[in-house]
């Protein structure tokens, strides 16, 4: 009796073991804190509530810049990063936020991004602000966008030229990987569950 | 669908059928429709174009019944901005093709009205001729239409 449960107990630690060992031989490369983005700003949220960098603390955040008007790359990336987050597991999901932020506030309203984001996921952040805050918040994450001419007549139907990275930042708020528009959804989902 | 916007489409169908064919070695397929927000004033729709003829076609216009403006645009990238940038004219090759796919070249529909939903027809359509200011869609004799479904990529 005693030497079953003596083997028993030996065959589960070493089951144990087993599975702490590919831990071991695979250490996992941290991702590198990008000290250069990031920095003070002050926005308004999709209900018109302040937002700063204190709210990017305690989550993980998959965050871009855009304009709702942009049609063919903005929801693309937007269904695209939504569709990482929604891969997560539950309890993965509470830990980690979608940020879409607008550089049109003109008309990306907070009640405008409401409605455009909900259609994405109710749980989607949508920030904007004065043109002023816009371009400061911009110019900390190193984004690019110049609102673009129209023809006569059109003027609105105007658009932006833009950058498009989307930026992964830790839980305090520090970027950690810039991702291109065209991502590979499976290298995100890992980069995030490496950071949980 | 109101029933106007029924019969209308109807007249078009026929219009198609017994039009010159000429301008019709234009041949569009796979034809969808990003479905966006309700409120959005924009969308972007793809497809192929198909040039079944023997002489080269030239895109000049592109119309929908469902946008007040539309255009073919292109991707250009420069100072490390992406801008979407309208294209007067995209010539299709005898016997060739011209793939619009999200990230390249896209139709581009403005002022959305109204904004199809996930499951609607919408009715695309690419002129041979420039455009004429507020033609509709499916009234030119130069025109090749396709319904194009509205749905997530
Ligand atoms: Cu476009």
């Amino acid at each position: 009796m005693n030497v079953a449960v003596g083997r028993i107990t030996a065959i589960f630690t070493l089951f144990a073991l087993s599975l702490l060992l590919p831990a071991c031989s695979e250490p996992r490369t941290e991702l590198p804190v990008n000290t250069r983005l990031g920095g003070d700003f002050s926005m308004v949220d999709q209900d018109g509530k302040p937002f700063g960098p204190a709210d990017l603390q305690g989550k993980l955040s998959l965050m871009f810049f855009g304009f709702t008007q942009c049609p063919d790359i903005c929801p693309a990336t937007l269904a695209r990063t939504v569709g990482v987050w929604k891969e997560l597991t539950e309890r993965q999901r509470e830990q980690v936020q979608v940020v879409f932020v607008s550089f049109d506030p003109q008309r990306d309203t907070p009640a405008y991004l409401k409605e455009y984001l909900a259609f994405f996921d109710p749980g989607v952040i949508g920030l904007t602000g004065s043109a002023e805050q816009v371009a400061s918040m911009a110019r900390g994450y190193g984004v690019v966008y110049l609102q673009e001419d129209t023809q006569p007549g059109r003027e609105q139907d105007y658009l932006f030229s833009h950058s498009d990275f989307v930026y992964l930042l830790d839980q305090q708020g520090r970027v950690r990987k810039l991702f291109k528009s065209d991502f590979d959804g499976e290298e995100l989902i890992n980069d995030v569950r490496s950071l949980l | 669908m109101t029933f106007v916007a029924c019969f209308k489409r109807t007249l078009v169908a026929v219009a198609l059928i017994i039009a010159p064919q000429a301008y019709a070695e234009l041949v569009i397929e796979d034809a969808w429709v990003r479905a966006v927000p309700p409120n959005s004033r924009t969308t972007a729709a793809y497809f192929t174009v198909r040039n079944t003829g023997a002489e080269e076609q030239t895109i000049a216009a592109v119309r929908s019944d469902s946008a007040r403006e539309a255009e073919i645009h292109d991707w250009v990238e420069a100072g490390g901005r992406k801008q979407m940038v309208r294209q007067d004219q995209v010539v299709v090759p005898a016997g060739g093709q011209v793939v619009l796919q999200s990230g390249g070249l896209h139709m581009m529909m403005f002022r959305l009205d109204p904004v199809p939903a996930p499951g609607d027809k919408v009715l695309l359509c690419i002129d041979t001729e420039a455009a004429v200011e507020g033609q509709p869609a499916g009234e030119s004799a130069t025109e090749v239409c396709a319904e194009a479904t509205v749905r997530h990529p």
